[in-house]
């Protein structure tokens, strides 16, 4: 295609080139009009340059080949400028493509590795957890082989106790409680608890143990307390006294009845005697009479003896009856040693302050005999003398 | 003879009992109290002909007993024998001022009680 000159020139003002394409072409003009004598070398050099922008205006205006206005023109300075961005703007868009691309390469390295290492982890730790399911699962078998056996185990006592079973309904009860009647079980208990009671009862000390350990080393009060140990002196002696004094009694009760005895043997040896001495002097012959009056008159006194012995013993009992007495003075030298007692736990009680107050006043005698620590006791003459003077 | 034998003895008043007895009275007459009290109780119910009482009793001792039996009653001239172990002159003293006939002093034999008996009964 071939433009005019005319067309060039249009081309050339309507043209919105770039400012250094339009200053060339303004110094190109600025020099034809400095210039107006052009050679025609340098006119074909601008046409050719200008045909070689309109070759390059018709190879990026795809559109409209012929028909150019100057819109168009516009448009397509517009759209070179575009695409001179566009250029710019994909060389950008590559180079970050290419970083995208070298990041998304390394991620996917990094993937990789990681996704390697976490495999191998799970892969680890499921072994490990697979191996304890195994030792778990492997323990879980034992216990049940365990649970087996002891179910066999317990077969086996019920059988055992079946056999027992049998083994006890063969023998009667009367037989169980005759072996345990040898056994003796509730004698050895019952020992065991006499022996018991007697060894608590051995020591005044008391036992120690939780409640009087603090005590251990005090003596037992209630059986070392003196107004009460003197006490059971006293009434056991008295309680002893009076089965002596029983046991006289019926000595004395045996001596009377021989007494009675004796004297009715007085009684036949003298009647005997009498009869003996009648027949020995109607038969002086029979020689048995005279022999028994001579016995007879040997045991004539014989009773009066035993009588006699026997008043004696009385005697002699009455004596032993009379030194019981004593006990009765004893026991009130006893009781005034209680008294004594009494009063000075009272006193030391006043001084501790106690004031429990168990004891009980008791009479207290003040002459007992044996006593030397008063000159006021009198003799039985003084005694008469003063009952004298009394006029008694 | 009726007698009252007082004392808180048992052993003591089967002494008096027995000498008593030795005395020829038998066991049905005489009585045995263990204290002052009881033998006023039954001194209420019964006549005695003579009272052997001792000293040192509990509840109600001899000499509250003489004290009592010369101040009210009907025993106020009974004749009373103390037998005691008090042998201290100042309680023979008292125990005469207060009524008894006669005194013996503990121990005793049977000898004493009877002539003490033989003389209050008389």
């Amino acid at each position: 295609m071939s433009m005019s000159q005319e067309e060039i020139e249009s081309l050339m003002n309507g043209l919105d080139i770039s400012e250094n394409e339009s200053s060339k072409t303004e110094e190109v003009k600025d020099e034809g009009e400095n210039s107006e004598s052009m050679s025609e070398e340098d006119i074909e050099a601008l046409i050719a340059e200008t045909n070689s922008v309109n070759d390059d205006v018709q190879n990026n205006d795809t559109t409209s080949d012929e028909n150019v206005s100057d819109e168009s023109i516009d448009e397509l300075i517009k759209d070179i400028n575009s695409d001179e961005n566009e250029d710019n703007n994909s060389n950008s868009i590559q180079d970050i493509d290419e970083l995208l691309n070298d990041i998304e390469k390394d991620n996917t390295d990094e993937d990789s590795i990681n996704e390697d290492s976490i495999d191998n982890l799970i892969d680890e730790t499921n072994k490990e957890s697979n191996d304890d399911i195994d030792d778990l699962l492997n323990s879980l078998e034992e216990d049940k082989l365990n649970i087996e056996s002891t179910e066999t185990d317990e077969s086996e006592i019920d059988d055992i106790l079946e056999n027992l079973n049998s083994e006890v309904s063969l023998g009667t009860e009367s037989d169980y409680l005759k072996e345990l009647d040898d056994l003796d079980i509730n004698n050895d208990a019952q020992n065991i608890e006499d022996m018991e009671i007697e060894k608590k009862e051995e020591s005044p000390v008391q036992e120690v143990n939780d409640d009087n350990r603090e005590y251990s080393n005090v003596v037992n009060v209630d059986k070392i307390n003196i107004p009460n140990q003197l006490g059971e002196v006293t009434s056991d002696t008295e309680e002893k006294a009076t089965k002596i004094f029983d046991t006289l009694s019926y000595v004395l009760d045996d001596n009377a009845s021989l007494r009675k005895t004796v004297k009715d043997l007085d009684i036949f040896i003298s009647s005997q005697k009498k009869m003996l001495e009648t027949l020995s002097l109607k038969f002086p012959n029979v020689k048995e009479f005279s022999d028994n009056l001579e016995m007879v008159d040997s045991l004539s006194e014989v009773p009066s003896k035993i009588d006699k012995q026997l008043s004696n013993r009385d005697t002699e009992l009455f004596e032993a009856m009379e030194l019981m007495q004593f006990h009765d003075i004893n026991r009130q030298k006893i009781e005034r040693v209680m008294g004594v007692v009494v009063k000075l736990s009272k006193q030391l009680n006043s001084i501790f302050d106690d004031s429990s107050g168990k004891t009980e006043t008791m009479p207290i005698s003040k002459h007992l005999p044996g006593d030397k620590t008063s000159d006021d006791i009198v003799e039985n003459d003084d005694l008469d003398a003063l009952i004298a003077e009394f006029g008694k | 003879m009726r007698i009252l034998i007082v004392d808180d003895s048992s052993t003591m008043r089967r002494i008096i009992g027995n000498v008593v007895m030795q005395l020829g009275i038998e066991r049905d007459n005489f009585d045995e109290a263990e204290d002052g009290l009881k033998a006023w109780n039954m001194l209420s119910g019964k006549q005695y002909d003579v009272i052997l009482t001792d000293w040192n009793m509990p509840n109600m001792n001899g000499l509250e007993l003489v004290k009592k039996i010369r101040a009210e009653g009907n025993h106020k001239n009974t004749p009373i024998i103390m037998i005691t172990t008090e042998g201290g002159k100042s309680e023979v003293i008292t125990a005469l001022k207060a009524g008894v006939n006669n005194y013996i002093v503990k121990p005793f034999n049977a000898e004493i009680l009877k002539e003490k008996l033989d003389g209050v009964v008389k």
